[in-house]
């Protein structure tokens, strides 16, 4: 965590699994160990406001965690921006990775795979564009995501970084 | 004196937990032919948001995940273990009595997985005489990665309704190896969540 310069910027505000947090002007989003969940950052440039949720599934019905499915995680987020055209927000997906080796199972049928699908055909529902990614492959990430500039830094568990 | 009162899910946990890590050390122990101690440290009953963050480390770990059902019934619950990556290998190193490599060999692998097994299986058992619940574990999946990437892909292979994570931190001795590190963690159904609420409800303290 410390060895990323994102992760100094106050506030740090951790997202954990099924959760959806919003940033205004400055601060920065973490979400560590992320395996099959997707993490959506959505990032509105002209007000620099700021939304992340951690979808853990496709599919559900509403729970307290709104960040848990895709299908209300997504709705959730842009309601966020409710002054803002959909249109203008700019999407970056990271996550969805399948690490248990399931040999029976086809590479898209993981639920990685599914949990990024769902994503981004609730994000082209709203006809909001992904702008940088960072899905699939079988390795763990952790990210950081700035409110101010809408930067995204990810770190993959073999150590690996990228900006996106 | 204080007075008499219902235990927290909590205090529950923390039971299951000094229970369960005498049997999982017994069972070890007989297993591997070596003086294994565990014990649980602290325990906690976290919403799924937040239970990662009581495990103070995001290095890789060494991940069993066992899917566990209530009779017949579809696995609903998840009940998982795992190692902090280097005392995981020297853990494995002394119970297989020859040096361990990273990542690992099938070797290692399986014991890493017969470990896992043993462990969750003594745990199991333990939930199970509680909640009297006939409770059964899969075969278990292993990784080797960041902690909550692994736990949440498992957690999402089960689509959990509960949003209740029960934790522990672990600690294991095996023969003169140094401590090394873990946790255990239980997602459970709607069934066994109930259960355990009605165990806390009817015993006193």
């Amino acid at each position: 965590m410390k060895e990323s310069a994102l992760a100094a910027v106050q506030p740090t505000v951790d997202v954990g699994i099924g959760a959806l947090r919003t940033l205004q002007g400055r601060g920065c989003f973490q979400a560590l160990g992320i395996g099959s969940c997707v993490i959506v950052f959505l990032w509105h440039p002209a007000s620099r406001r700021a939304a992340m949720a951690h979808v853990l599934l496709p599919t559900g019905e509403a729970t307290p965690l709104p960040g848990k499915y895709a299908n209300t995680a997504v709705p959730a987020l842009v309601e966020h921006f409710s002054t803002v055209p959909a249109e203008a927000l700019q999407a970056k997906l990271c996550g969805g990775a399948r690490l248990f080796e399931q040999p029976y199972q086809p590479p898209q049928a993981s639920i990685g795979a599914r949990n990024v699908a769902a994503v981004k055909a609730a994000l082209a529902q709203f006809h909001i564009a992904v702008v940088a990614e960072d899905i699939l492959g079988s390795r763990g990430r952790s990210l950081w995501a700035s409110a101010a500039n809408g930067q995204m830094k990810v770190r993959r568990s073999d150590g690996t970084q990228l900006l996106l | 004196m204080r007075e008499p009162s219902l235990p927290s899910l909590e205090e529950i946990v923390r039971e299951l937990g000094n229970i369960g890590a005498g049997h999982a050390a017994t069972a070890l122990a007989t297993l591997f032919r070596r003086r294994i101690a565990m014990d649980v440290p602290a325990v906690a009953a976290l919403p799924l948001d937040a239970w990662q963050y009581f495990f103070p480390f995001e290095a890789p770990v060494m991940a069993v995940c066992m899917p566990v059902s209530v009779g017949e019934a579809v696995p609903q619950a998840l009940l998982g273990f795992f190692l902090q990556e280097k005392g995981g290998q020297n853990l494995l190193a002394q119970l297989l009595g020859k040096a361990v490599d990273l990542p690992l060999g099938e070797e290692a692998r399986s014991a890493l997985a017969e470990l896992g097994n043993i462990v969750l299986n003594a745990f199991l058992t333990v939930i199970g005489d509680t909640t009297r619940l006939r409770l059964r574990g899969t075969p278990p999946l292993t990784a080797t990665d960041m902690l909550g990437a692994v736990v949440q892909e498992a957690l999402a292979l089960l689509e959990p309704s509960e949003n209740t994570v029960l934790v522990m931190r672990t600690r294991f001795w095996a023969q003169e190896a140094e401590e090394t590190f873990g946790g255990l963690f239980f997602l459970p159904d709607q069934t066994t969540l109930a259960a355990l609420q009605a165990y806390a409800q009817r015993t006193i303290v």
